[in-house]
């Protein structure tokens, strides 16, 4: 695809004329408009569905977080009780308007190594423009023997949507050429096009690659549906920068990311089991497994709630996972 | 296409045809730069020459990226309990939810190809709160989501209503 009108290249002897200098000057300015749909000026991801801030919580001493968008103004992390935390947000990250603060949405997941062994719960609570309380909850009772919960300190990966913000260009308004004018007569006609060209590939390249992938730790590396079959085992529904996914045992899943992904420490996820119907409670947990050099797995368990109690089982799964570009 | 950084100029520097060749050569770049996951508003028109608005101008065109998220705030102060959507990222994929009874609602999707849905709950004082949602083809509205939010009552867990999160993943085309 291009534009239209195209330029075509010109060789000797070609006229340039100020149309063609003119389409020029537009094209670049489409492509500013495109960029600021949704894109701040300097290139920032600007879209409500996509997470503001996404983060990876160690929990320890002191919670630290992985993942934090720097250019948010980071975060930082408190624990005022056991199993509570507060993300707190710079100021300015998320307008301070109550209809943003309503607009505020979330993704949440315990990412603790525990969840091999136990559901959990997190749910979120929008305290402020600020601050944001996050509550995990284990399941206390054995498998099979209850349903008991009691609050846990635990790793947990989180994604808050806010409103978009408003933005302006950054691009130099050019001089359109007309009949008789010189490409050079005033300096801020042709190079008002290359610092223009340059404001915009700047602002591209902050989260996208030259080929324009995101290249941001809040845009999914990959996604994908995992299916239960026969076997026992587990298939891939449909999936994007999915290599394999491998029924571990009863209830444990693990999906390995595509092979051009660059491995990564920090990593987060997201995911959603598939109930046999709304009247089945279901619960998934994922986790970052093995992360390390070269290796990019994660590993989900799902627990189904019937007759009071907890139990390992297979169901169908959703999941988004995260990392670092 | 390449790009290659340009220079300016002082006035009466003469500019080649090269130099020329490779401004639009850049714009061509960035364009395939920004075509590779955005939308240019070409793409989607039908033959009644509407825009599929999953594709207008600079919408993002990823399925890594979600394509809607909203947060539902919970009203029991009437007979029948609503879900009221508080404006939030494109609302053009959700019904207005349907009340199916204590902590169960159901909203038709009208993107072109759902791929996956994850429900976030939301808790003040009562933590044990559980939201799941459940994918679902009626073959006279097309796709839904269902959403089953849980909280812990008489130590067994039984639906309850309160406010969620829900956030959808599809293709644009």
């Amino acid at each position: 695809m291009s534009f239209t009108p195209q330029t075509p290249a010109r060789v000797r002897n070609d006229p340039l004329g100020p149309q063609t200098v003119n389409i020029a000057q537009q094209n670049i300015v489409e492509i500013d408009g495109v960029a600021l749909a949704e894109h701040l000026n300097d290139g920032q991801h600007n879209a409500m569905e996509i997470p503001w801030l996404l983060g990876h919580v160690e929990d320890g001493a002191t919670p630290a977080g992985s993942l934090f968008n720097t250019t948010y103004g980071g975060g930082t992390l408190a624990r005022p009780a056991t199993g509570a935390y507060a993300i707190n947000v710079a100021a300015g990250v998320i307008s301070t308007s109550a209809l943003s603060q309503l607009q505020l949405s979330a993704m949440a997941n315990v990412s603790d190594p525990a969840v091999e062994s136990k559901p959990h719960t997190i749910t979120f609570e929008a305290i402020s423009a600020t601050s944001v309380k996050v509550r995990i909850r284990e399941l206390s009772s054995a498998l099979g023997a209850g349903n008991a919960w009691a609050d846990a300190n635990r790793d947990f990966d989180f994604g808050l949507h806010a409103l978009a913000q408003d933005t302006d260009s950054l691009l130099t308004t050019p001089l359109l050429k007309v009949r008789r004018d010189t490409l050079t007569d005033q300096a801020t006609d042709w190079n008002a096009l290359v610092v223009n060209q340059g404001i915009t590939r700047k602002a591209a390249l902050l989260e996208h690659t030259t080929a324009g992938l995101h290249s941001v730790n809040r845009i999914a590396k990959a996604i994908g549906w995992f299916r239960p079959s026969a076997g026992p085992a587990f298939s891939i529904t449909a999936s994007e920068r999915v290599a394999s996914v491998t029924r571990v045992s009863s209830g444990v899943v693990e999906v390995l990311l595509s092979d051009d992904l660059a491995a990564t420490t920090n990593m987060a996820c997201f995911c959603e089991p598939q109930p046999a119907s709304l009247d089945e409670l279901v619960i998934t947990n994922g986790r970052a497994f093995n992360a390390g050099a070269g290796v990019t797995k994660f590993r989900f368990y799902t627990y189904i709630y019937s007759g009071g109690a907890w139990a390992r089982g297979d169901r169908p799964f959703f999941a988004a996972m995260f990392g670092a570009p | 296409m390449s790009y290659s950084k340009l220079f300016t100029v002082c006035q009466d520097f003469p500019l080649g045809l090269q130099s020329a060749n490779q401004a639009f050569d850049n714009n061509q770049a960035l364009y395939d730069l920004y075509d590779a996951k955005h939308s240019f508003g070409i793409e989607g028109r039908n033959t009644g020459g509407f825009q599929n608005p999953f594709r207008a101008l600079g919408r993002h065109d990823d399925p890594l990226i979600a394509r809607t998220t909203a947060r539902f705030l919970v009203d029991t102060s009437t007979a029948t309990p609503t879900a009221r959507a508080v404006v939030s990222g494109p609302m053009l994929n959700l019904s207005t939810p349907v009340y199916l009874g204590t902590g169960k609602w159901r909203f038709f999707v009208y993107t072109p190809q759902l791929f996956g849905a994850i429900a976030q709950s939301e808790a003040t004082s009562a933590v044990d709160r559980k939201a799941t949602c459940l994918i679902e083809f009626n073959p006279a509205v097309g796709p839904a989501v269902s959403v089953a939010t849980w909280g812990v009552s008489g130590g067994a867990w039984a639906g309850t209503n309160f406010d969620f999160s829900i956030t959808l993943w599809a293709n644009a085309s």
